[in-house]
């Protein structure tokens, strides 16, 4: 009998567990996956490129069996072992739709891009105001502390802006732009009053805090090799933060390669009592019991768990009276990108690497409803002199091209991170009959795009269209990358929090409305998407929950 | 591993002359092993010419010295599907064809200002299909075997695995 069991060793699980050991639960930690350790199990971390038998490219018998990872763009040689094989968890995809997963301890916080934007109240009462989803139960006074608990701990280089689309967080020092995005921001800012470019904040160390050091992180060392995994620890990883830290209380155990097939309903207790787990090389299944338990699998998954986890009192999965549960399931819009080339700036290059990029938080529809979409979008802003091109020829012009030390023209790129509105028709649900090898039944995935969405690709292209011709960019091109959904890695929805039991599935603490001691705090509790990059926001409200279930726990609530 | 090569290792190593007839057709060994890829020994000298007219030997090291044509050929057998790598191996079965009709000769005896003027036909080319697939290909991963090699990465433009920097913006040169 544990204290807590928390499913998952990923991003917001990572938090669950720091937290509950923190204050002195005992608590099982339970991965489908295999274990990683940090540093040691890294393997292609201090490779030089050269080093790669493929210089990057996955072989075809690898690839072809990470179909649906293989359209990610941090699929390549250098971090497929952090992928899940499709064949590990097959799943039908009603329409198309790329669930792109990790299959390890750390989950994909290994492979994160690290991007930590806080919500602002602008996002938490956007459903409110333009009467979708339904409200939150929370507002971001709420949620701030416990940002700023989690800011402390995992270390965000940012900027302090003072805007209110994006509220500042604890910060160490920023990175930098280039030269190029500061002349973009001036011309934006000259001529536009309501838009900002801003340094990215990224969960990286550039100055380590005590706190930091305690954790054996140090400053990072701007490789841009993040997604290998880090041997400073220069950026947060559970693996290399959250779940050392829950180990050092002696309050953890990690239990690897076991899946979590269901939770386990009480009927006279009207509580959870466990998990029904499956060891994935005996397949043998076993019973592990808490008084609370934490579903941090990743959106999708913690929606199987839910919808698996049948009893006599939830026939149609652990508290789904509303029949809500794998509904409104939610993704970002990334699929605009427009990019350009500078003629300026010829004296000037950049010198090393830097594992960010630039930032312009959401102008559209803030105030006021101002397009014929709803919502808006981030945009991510990432520029850089090139090398001289290659050009076309053959021989000793190309080499001399190649060869050449000197720099090339100024490249830059936006990329669009749109908000998109959850629909009860963007779903997910269990296939009646087939199971996958461990006896799960398989997922079907229904999420597509909507007009709204394309409405909204529609106008990033035609304002960045206009920005890059202010500021004098030649050779603009709008690029729409037709990826799936799910390929920008943001799902999040299907056990949406509420205040409404009828017409969501959590309170404002996390915890199931009908089953008080389950707690599901990683994507599938997200309401709305925001147009903001969502894992910070998950790992607040897992600190928040987790530190609400221990003070439930102790005045015997739970 | 290739069974044209095994064989060819087990008739030096075992004397089993018993079993060269059997496979022996007119194509000789190439110089290292492919899973997949089927090509002559006149077929490897064929890529090699291309791939050093590619990237030849200048002041810097060309394709012959880093042996990007190994490179090369494990890429194609590593990670392409079937389909492409006979597309591919077909594309090079037509440039002596192609050769022959531009230049009058195969594409080895021509002088290299000669094959790079083949190289550069060939974009242009009409109902060329496969050899145009198989020059792109053959370049994208030369350049990527030149520009990714030690040698490269160590000697011409240096790569940091740690730089532990960035700044943004340099002055690199003054422009008259
Ligand atoms: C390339 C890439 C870039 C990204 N960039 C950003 C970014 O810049 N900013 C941002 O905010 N987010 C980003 N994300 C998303 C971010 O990684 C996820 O939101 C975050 O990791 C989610 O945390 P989680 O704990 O819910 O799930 P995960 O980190 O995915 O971990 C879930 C874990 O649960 C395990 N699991 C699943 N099912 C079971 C089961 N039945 N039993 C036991 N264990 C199970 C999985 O194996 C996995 O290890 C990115 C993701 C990727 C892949």
């Amino acid at each position: 009998m544990y204290d807590a069991i928390v499913i998952g060793s990923g991003m917001s699980d990572g938090w669950a567990a720091k937290e509950l050991t923190e204050k002195g639960l005992k608590t099982l930690m339970i991965e489908s996956g295999r274990n990683v350790k940090h540093i040691k199990d890294y393997p292609t971390t201090n490779m030089f490129p050269w080093e790669f038998a493929h210089r990057g490219t996955v072989p075809y018998s690898i690839s072809k069996e990470y179909k649906i990872p293989s359209r990610n763009y941090v699929f390549d040689e250098s971090t497929v072992h952090f992928l899940k094989k499709d064949a590990v968890q097959e799943y039908i995809q009603e329409k198309p739709y790329d669930w792109i997963r990790g299959n390890q301890v750390g989950g994909r916080s290994l492979l994160w891009a690290r991007h930590t934007q806080r919500w602002s109240d602008f996002d938490f009462t956007g459903p409110l105001r333009d009467g979708f989803a339904v409200d939150w139960p929370m507002r971001y006074a709420d949620i701030a502390p416990w940002y700023s608990h989690v800011e402390k701990f995992i270390g965000i280089a940012g900027n302090r802006d003072g805007l209110a689309t994006l509220p500042d967080g604890e910060f160490l020092p920023p990175f930098e732009m280039t030269c190029l995005v500061e002349h973009l921001r001036d011309v934006v800012g000259r001529n536009y009053k309501d838009r900002n470019v801003i340094i990215a904040r990224v969960a990286h160390l550039t100055k380590p805090q005590p706190i930091h050091i305690q954790q054996g992180r140090v400053k990072c060392q701007n490789r841009d090799l993040c997604a290998r995994g880090c041997p400073f620890g220069g950026y947060f990883s559970s693996n290399s933060s959250t779940i050392p830290w829950a180990q050092k209380t002696g309050n953890l155990t990690l239990l690897a390669e076991s899946l979590v097939h269901s939770i386990i309903y009480d009927e006279q207790t009207k509580k959870a009592k466990g998990v029904n787990v499956i060891d994935i090389n005996t397949k043998k299944t076993t019973t592990y019991y808490a008084r609370v338990i934490f579903v941090n699998a990743s959106a999708l998954n913690s929606n199987l768990i839910l919808l698996s986890s049948i009893s006599a009192r939830f026939p149609n999965g652990l508290g789904n009276d509303s029949g809500l549960l794998g509904k409104y399931v939610g993704s970002h819009n990334y699929r605009g990108k427009v990019t350009a080339e500078y003629d300026g700036l010829k004296e000037f290059g950049t010198q090393g690497r830097r594992p960010t990029m630039s930032f312009m938080p959401r102008f559209r529809n803030i105030y006021t409803q101002e397009t014929d979409f709803l919502r808006g979008y981030n945009t991510v802003i990432g520029s850089q002199r090139g090398h001289t091109d290659y050009g076309n020829d053959y021989g000793e012009n190309l080499k001399a091209n190649i060869d050449n030390k000197m720099p090339g023209k100024w490249k830059i790129f936006a990329q669009m991170m749109g908000e998109t509105i959850p629909k009860i028709t963007n779903k997910v649900s269990l296939d009646p009959i087939k199971k996958d090898k461990y006896g799960l039944p398989l997922l079907r995935v229904n999420v597509s795009y909507d007009e709204n969405y394309e409405k909204m690709i529609l106008d990033f292209f035609g304002q960045f269209t206009d920005m890059f011709t202010k500021a004098g960019f030649t050779n603009i091109e709008s690029i729409d990358t037709k990826h799936n959904p799910g390929n920008e890695n943001h799902e999040m929805g299907g056990v949406r929090m509420g205040k409404d039991p009828e017409t969501s599935l959590l309170n404002q603490w996390n915890q199931l409305h009908h089953c008080k001691n389950v707690f599901v705090t990683d994507g599938a509790c997200m309401t709305s998407t925001s147009s903001q990059n969502p894992s910070l926001t998950y790992m607040a409200l897992t600190a928040r929950a987790a530190n609400y279930a221990v003070s439930e726990l102790k005045n015997n609530n739970l | 591993m290739n069974r044209r090569v095994w064989i060819k290792q087990i008739a030096i190593v075992g004397g089993a002359i018993l079993l060269i007839p059997a496979c022996q057709d007119d194509r000789g060994a190439i110089s290292l092993k492919l899973k997949f890829i089927r090509i002559s020994d006149k077929e490897e000298s064929l890529l090699s010419g291309v791939v050093e007219t590619i990237i030849p030997e200048t002041g810097t090291y060309g394709a012959k010295k880093l042996n990007l044509y190994h490179f090369l050929l494990k890429m194609m057998d590593d990670c392409y599907d079937d389909k492409q790598q006979e597309i591919y191996v077909k594309g090079l079965r037509q440039l002596n064809n192609y050769s022959r009709e531009q230049a009058g000769n195969s594409f080895n005896k021509l002088t290299h200002s000669d094959k790079l003027t083949i190289l550069r036909s060939i974009e242009k080319g009409k109902s060329i299909e496969d050899l145009k697939y198989f020059l792109a290909e053959t370049r994208k991963w030369v350049i990527k075997g030149y520009n990714t090699s030690e040698y490269f990465m160590t000697k011409i433009i240096p790569y940091e695995l740690v730089p532990s920097r960035f700044h943004v913006c340099v002055k690199i040169f003054s422009v008259s």
